[in-house]
C-alpha cells in the first residue's frame, strides 16, 4: 500500500513549539488526505519531530484518487436553448468552459426550475499529483507560539525552512514553497552525518534517517535517554529520579504522567532534552563538593533549568556533587564535551556563590525599602506598594479567620518581608527561586522560622497539583497576595478572557479556590476579602472602575474556577457532577469552603453505593497543553435514595413557583390544617431546630428525613385549596421549608433527576 | 590562541565571505547592535555584510573586576548578513572551526532565545548558541528595527569574545585571558578600568550631570532629526541637503548610555524608568524613518553592488 512522507526541514525549533505543531500536522494531515480523496478505511497518520524537522506520514493511503463525478449547474434551459431547441451562445460558452460540446449537457431540476448541467468525470490523479497542490498551504498553516521571517522575508514559520522532502513511495510529490522546491533529499545529523542524503522511497524514510544518526520518533529518543540515564546513574551509585520509574517511557506516557509526580520523574527535562537532540548521548560529570553548601534549590535550578543537566541523588535522596547531561551527538570526544559541561557549571556555581555571599551581607529586612525600585505593574506601582496592600489585606483576613495575636504578628512580619528577596542578586538571576530564597535569607537573618516558612509558601500553589501552604498564617498570606493581584488587575479592567491571560490571573484565582476549599477552618467571606483589597488599593491610587463592578468581576472569575475545581478529579478527590455544582453554588459561594463542602455532600449522597469514581474533567497538563485533552464529564445515574429525596424537594419547589413568600399562620394551621399538613410543619420545625449550626453533611440527612412527611403532605393535602387563606398558608409552609432548610444546602430545582 | 588572534581569525573568516570589516564605533554603546552599521543598515532593501569588534558598555553589569564573568565593558564580535543566507548556520559553524572548535569534538546547540531592545524599538527571533553548555553567541534573525518591519531579513551573529577566549585558553577568570603582545593579559590591560568604572557607575557619577546630559542630548537629537523633515514640497528633499541623521543617532546613543548609568545607580523611579525608555525609543524611531527616507532619496546605492 502506498506511503506518503512529508518532511519539513528547519533550523532548530524550540521544544515548546512541538506542542502546537505536531497535533496540527496530525489533524490537518488526515483532513488533507481525506480532501485529496486518498484516505482509506485502513489509512493512518503519524507525526514525528526533531529539532531540525517535522514529519507527516500517511500510511496505507490510496494509490490514486477515488473517482468522482460532479455536476456543474449552467444556465436555465430556456436560456440555453432557443425556440427551435438549438443551443444558444450561453449554452455553448458553458459547455466549452467544462470541455464539453452542447449536446453533452444534461438537463435537470434545481431551485424549482430546469437547468442544464455539465457532468464531469473528475480525473483520478495518482496520489503524488493529487497531493502536490495542497502541501504548501498545509505547511504555512502550522501554528507556533511565535512565527518569524528570514532571507527575503516572504515566508513565515516557527524557524527558517531549509529543505522539503515529499514522497509517495518512490515518487517525489513536486511542489514549491517560496524559493524552496520539494525533493527526495533529507539532512543527516549535522555532526555525525552532515549533508543531504537521498531517500529512495517513503518506505525506507525512518531507516534512512537512522542510518544518518537521526531518530525521527520522539518516543525512541525518550527511550534512549531514559535507559542511558538510569544505567549511567546506577554505575555511579546514584539516582536520577526519586520515584521508581517505569521500564519503558514514551512521550505520551510522560505527558500523561500525573502532575504531582512530574518532579520525581524529571518529566519536563526529559521531554525537553528529547526535543533538543536528534541523536542523544549522555555522560556523567561532577562538581566540587564545597558547592553543596549552597541551598539545594539553587543547585537544582542551576543544573536543571539553566543548563538542562539532570541532578543526581544518593540513596537517601541527598544531592550528590554529580550530574548527567545530554549531548546531541555520539560517543566521540565525549570527554572533551564533559570537561566543557563541568567548567560551565563551575562558572555558574562560582557566580551563584558570589551572589549568595553578597546577598547575605544585608539582613533581608533591610531590602524592603529597595522594593520601591521594583515594578509590579506600570499602572499599579511598585512591589513596595503591593507589599503594603498585601499587609493590609492579610490583616483583615486574619481577623476574619480569627487568627490569634501572636500569629498575627508573625503574619505581618512575613507579609512585610515576603517580596524582599526580589532585590537579591540570586533572585534577579534565577527568578524561579523567589520565595525560596526569601525564606532561606530570612532564616539567615534570624527571623522566626514561622516567618521564613510563610515567605516560602506564599507563592503556593504554583500549579494545579502543587502543594498548598501548610500553616494557617501561610494560607492567609498566600490568599492575601493572590487576591491583591487579582483585584488590582481587575480594577484596571485587565481580566482573563478566552485563551488570553497574560498576567496569569486564572492561576491566582485557582490558588485562592484551592487554599479556601482545602484548608479546614479557613472560612471567610469573599466579598469582605475583595473589599479589603479594594480599600488598600484606594489608599494608593485613584480607581476608574466602581467597586461593585470589580467585585462582580472577581466573583465571576472565582466562581468559574470553583466550578472547574469541583469537577476535577485528583488522586484524593472525586469530581462533583456538573448539575450538583450548579445547585450548590446557586445559593451562594461567598464562603468558598462552605460552598465546596455543600457540593461534595450532594455528590457523595448522589453516588450509588459501590459505584466507581465518577468521571470528571482530567487535570490538564501545564506543559504540552496542545496534546493533553479534557475528558468529558460523564453522567452517572444517582442512587435511588438520592433520587427520592430530590423528587420530594422538587414537589415542594414546583408548587411555590410564582409564590412571593411569607410566614405560616400557626393559628390557622392549628384550627383548619389537615393532619398531614400539621405533621409536615412539626417535622419541619424539628428539623430546623436541629439544623442550627450543623455541617452540610448533617443538613442533607435532615432534608432527607423530611421526605416521608413531604410525600404524605402532597398525597393527602390539596395545596391549591379554593379558600385563599388556606391556600396561602400551605404555600407559605412549602416556601419556608425551601427557603430555610433546602436552600441552606443547595437549589434543589437545578439537580437533574434520574 | 590569544584574545587578539581570536579577533583576527573572525575578521579574516568573515572578510573572506564578503564582509566589510569595520572598526569599533566610537560612541558608548551597550551592544554592537546599536552601532549604525547594524541598527541603520538593516533597514531597507540594500544588501549588507559587515563584521566588527565592538566594546560594549553595560553600567549595570560591572563587578569591580572581581567577578570572573561579569564586565562593565566587554568585547563583542558583531556580524550582520543581509539578507540572511540559506546556509548561515553552516557558515557560523565554520567560523567556530576557524577558532579551533570543530563540531565533532563538541556539543553545539541552538537554544531558543528571542531578543528585544525596547529602547530601539527592535526585536528578533533566534537562539543563544551553546558550546558544551556555554553560551558563546547570540544568533538572531532581526524582524523589526526602529519600529519598522524589516524586509529582507538580516541575521546577526554576536560572539562573546571573553567567553570564547576563556574556553579556548582554559582560564577561569577574565583577568587571566592572554591578550597578545609579549604575554600581556586582559587583566593587566583593563582590570583597573573595570574597578574604576564600577566605582563611577555605582558610587561616583554625578547623577545631576548625567540627567542633564540626557536632556541636552535628547534636545539636540530632536532638533537634528527635525532638520531633515520636508517643509512643503521641497526638492531636493531635505534628507539630502540639510540632514544630520548620523549625528542625531549619536545623540540618541548618548541618551541611551546616560539612561543606563541612571538605571545602574537606581536613580530612576519605576515610572521615570518607563518614561526614559520611551523617550529613547521615540528618538530611535524618528532616526530610523529619516535614515530610510534618505537612502530611498539616494536610490538605495548599495542595491547596485548586489550580485546578479
Amino acid at each position: 500500500m502506498p506511503r506518503f512522507v512529508l518532511e519539513i526541514g528547519t533550523e532548530e525549533l524550540p521544544p515548546r513549539y512541538f506542542a502546537t505543531a505536531l497535533p496540527y500536522l496530525a489533524e490537518e494531515g488526515r483532513a488533507l488526505l481525506d480532501r485529496a480523496r486518498l484516505w482509506l478505511p485502513e489509512s493512518e497518520v503519524k507525526v514525528y519531530g526533531t529539532p531540525r524537522r517535522l514529519a507527516l506520514i500517511g500510511e496505507r493511503i490510496a494509490a490514486s484518487q477515488a473517482p468522482r463525478t460532479s455536476r456543474k449547474r449552467g444556465p436555465a434551459v430556456k436560456v440555453a436553448f432557443d425556440a427551435e431547441g438549438r443551443p444558444t451562445k450561453a449554452a455553448e460558452g458553458f459547455a466549452r468552459r467544462w470541455g464539453l460540446t452542447p449536446d453533452q449537457l444534461e438537463r435537470g431540476e434545481a431551485e424549482g426550475g430546469e437547468y442544464v448541467f455539465a457532468v464531469i468525470e473528475e480525473p483520478a490523479l495518482p496520489a503524488a499529483e493529487a497531493l502536490a497542490p495542497m502541501l504548501a498551504d498545509l505547511i504555512t498553516g502550522t501554528p507556533f507560539p511565535k512565527t518569524m521571517r528570514w532571507g527575503d522575508g516572504s515566508l513565515r514559520f516557527g524557524r527558517p525552512i531549509r529543505w522539503l522532502l515529499a514522497l509517495v513511495d518512490e515518487a517525489v510529490v513536486e511542489f514549491s514553497l517560496g524559493p524552496l522546491k520539494s525533493g527526495r533529499l533529507t539532512r543527516g545529523h549535522p555532526v555525525l552525518a552532515d549533508g543531504m542524503h537521498e531517500v529512495k522511497s517513503a518506505e525506507e524514510y525512518e531507516e534512512a534517517l537512522k542510518r544518518h544518526y537521526v531518530l525521527i520518533d520522539p518516543d525512541e529518543r525518550v527511550e534512549r535517554i531514559w535507559s542511558q540515564l538510569n544505567n549511567l546513574a546506577q554505575s555511579h551509585q546514584a539516582h536520577v529520579v526519586s520515584a521508581k520509574g517505569p521500564e519503558r517511557l514514551s512521550v505520551s506516557t510522560l505527558i500523561d504522567w500525573p502532575e504531582e509526580f512530574a518532579e520525581e520523574i524529571q518529566r519536563d527535562l526529559l521531554l525537553e532534552t528529547a526535543f533538543l537532540a536528534e541523536w542523544a548521548t549522555t555522560a556523567c560529570g561532577s562538581f566540587d563538593e564545597r558547592y553543596l553548601r549552597l541551598p539545594r534549590e539553587v543547585l537544582i535550578e542551576e543544573m536543571r533549568h539553566v543548563q538542562c543537566y539532570f541532578p543526581l541523588k544518593d540513596n537517601d535522596g541527598k544531592l550528590m556533587p554529580k550530574f548527567i547531561a545530554v549531548r546531541d551527538g555520539g560517543e566521540e570526544h565525549l570527554d572533551k564535551v564533559l570537561a566543557g559541561w563541568e567548567s560551565v557549571l563551575r562558572a555558574k556555581l562560582i557566580d551563584a556563590s558570589y551572589f549568595y555571599e553578597q546577598d547575605l551581607k544585608r539582613p533581608l529586612a533591610d531590602r524592603v525599602e529597595d522594593l520601591k525600585g521594583v515594578v509590579f505593574h506600570e499602572k499599579l506601582g511598585t512591589m513596595y506598594e503591593k507589599m503594603e496592600r498585601v499587609r493590609a489585606v492579610a490583616r483583615d483576613l486574619a481577623e476574619q479567620v480569627g487568627l490569634g495575636g501572636k500569629e498575627r504578628e508573625l503574619l505581618d512580619r512575613a507579609a512585610r518581608l515576603c517580596k524582599a528577596d526580589l532585590t537579591t542578586q540570586m533572585v534577579t538571576e534565577l527568578s524561579n527561586l523567589q520565595g525560596v530564597m526569601g525564606s532561606h535569607y530570612a532564616k539567615k537573618s534570624d527571623e522566626p522560622l514561622e516567618v521564613a516558612d510563610a515567605i516560602a509558601e506564599h507563592y503556593r500553589p504554583r500549579g494545579p497539583s502543587d502543594a498548598l501552604p501548610v500553616a494557617e498564617r501561610s494560607c492567609v498570606l498566600a490568599v492575601a497576595d493572590k487576591v491583591d493581584t487579582l483585584v488590582a488587575y481587575a480594577a484596571m479592567g485587565i481580566l482573563p478572557s478566552g485563551s488570553t491571560d497574560p498576567f496569569g490571573l486564572r492561576r491566582e484565582a485557582n490558588g485562592i479556590v484551592r487554599i479556601a476549599a482545602e484548608s479546614p477552618g479557613l472560612s471567610f467571606s469573599l466579598e469582605r476579602l475583595v473589599n479589603a483589597a479594594l480599600q488598600a488599593l484606594h489608599k494608593q491610587i485613584q480607581l476608574e472602575r466602581p467597586n461593585q463592578e470589580v467585585l462582580n468581576d472577581v466573583r465571576s472569575i472565582i466562581r468559574q474556577r470553583l466550578v472547574t475545581y469541583l469537577q476535577t478529579v485528583t488522586e484524593d478527590r472525586d469530581a462533583v457532577r456538573y448539575d450538583l455544582v450548579q445547585a450548590a453554588l446557586a445559593v451562594g459561594f461567598d464562603d468558598i469552603l462552605d460552598a465546596a463542602t455543600r457540593a461534595r455532600v450532594l455528590e457523595s449522597n448522589a453516588r450509588p453505593i459501590g459505584s466507581p469514581q465518577s468521571m470528571g474533567i482530567r487535570v490538564p497538563m501545564t506543559i504540552r497543553d496542545g496534546v493533553a485533552r479534557l475528558g468529558s464529564p460523564q453522567h452517572l445515574p444517582s442512587s435511588p435514595d438520592f433520587v427520592k429525596t430530590v423528587t420530594a424537594t422538587t414537589r415542594v419547589i414546583n408548587i411555590i413557583k410564582g409564590f412571593e413568600g411569607g410566614e405560616v399562620d400557626e393559628k390557622l394551621l392549628a384550627e383548619r390544617g389537615e393532619p398531614a399538613e400539621r405533621a409536615l410543619w412539626k417535622a419541619y420545625r424539628a428539623a430546623l431546630e436541629k439544623a442550627q449550626g450543623k455541617q452540610p453533611e448533617e443538613l442533607f440527612d435532615l432534608i432527607a428525613g423530611l421526605r416521608q412527611p413531604i410525600d404524605r403532605f402532597f398525597d393527602e393535602v390539596l395545596v391549591m385549596h379554593e379558600d385563599e387563606e388556606i391556600r396561602r398558608n400551605r404555600l407559605a409552609l412549602c416556601w419556608q421549608i425551601n427557603e430555610n432548610l433546602f436552600r441552606r444546602l443547595a437549589d434543589f430545582s437545578l439537580i437533574v433527576q434520574g | 590562541m590569544t584574545f587578539q588572534e581570536i579577533m583576527f581569525a573572525l575578521s579574516r573568516f568573515w572578510a573572506e565571505r564578503g564582509c566589510v570589516i569595520e572598526q569599533p564605533y566610537d560612541v558608548e554603546v551597550g551592544a554592537g547592535t546599536m552601532c549604525p552599521s547594524t541598527f541603520l543598515r538593516v533597514l531597507g532593501p540594500e544588501p549588507w555584510r559587515v563584521g566588527y569588534v565592538q566594546p560594549s558598555r553595560r553600567a549595570d553589569d560591572g563587578r569591580y573586576g572581581e567577578n570572573p564573568y561579569r564586565f562593565y565593558r566587554h568585547f563583542q564580535y558583531q556580524v550582520i548578513l543581509k539578507p540572511s543566507p540559506d546556509d548561515v548556520q553552516q557558515l557560523y559553524l565554520e567560523s567556530l572551526a576557524a577558532l579551533g572548535f570543530r563540531a565533532e569534538e563538541h556539543d553545539i546547540r541552538f537554544m531558543e532565545d528571542d531578543w528585544e531592545a525596547p529602547t530601539l524599538g527592535a526585536s528578533g527571533v533566534g537562539w543563544q548558541v551553546w558550546l558544551d553548555g556555554l553560551e558563546i553567541t547570540q544568533f538572531t534573525y532581526f524582524q523589526q528595527a526602529g519600529g519598522i518591519e524589516l524586509s529582507p531579513i538580516s541575521v546577526e551573529l554576536t560572539y562573546g569574545l571573553e567567553r570564547i577566549a576563556m574556553t579556548v585558553q582554559g582560564v577561569d577568570h577574565f583577568k587571566d585571558i592572554r591578550w597578545g603582545g609579549d604575554g600581556v593579559t586582559y587583566g593587566e590591560l583593563y582590570q583597573t578600568a573595570e574597578a574604576e568604572w564600577s566605582r563611577y557607575n555605582y558610587e561616583a557619577a554625578d547623577i545631576e550631570m548625567v540627567r542633564q546630559t540626557f536632556d541636552m542630548c535628547e534636545a539636540e537629537a530632536q532638533r537634528l532629526v527635525e532638520r531633515s523633515r520636508p517643509a512643503g514640497d521641497e526638492t531636493p528633499p531635505p534628507v539630502l541637503t540639510r540632514s544630520c541623521i548620523i549625528p542625531a543617532y549619536e545623540m540618541t546613543l548618548k541618551c541611551s548610555h546616560a539612561f543606563n548609568i541612571l538605571d545602574a545607580r537606581g536613580a530612576l523611579s519605576v515610572r521615570e524608568r518607563a518614561a526614559y525608555i520611551g523617550r529613547v525609543r521615540n528618538l530611535a524611531r524618528q532616526v530610523a524613518r529619516a535614515y530610510l527616507a534618505q537612502r530611498e532619496a539616494l536610490g538605495f546605492p548599495l542595491l547596485r553592488k548586489a550580485p546578479a
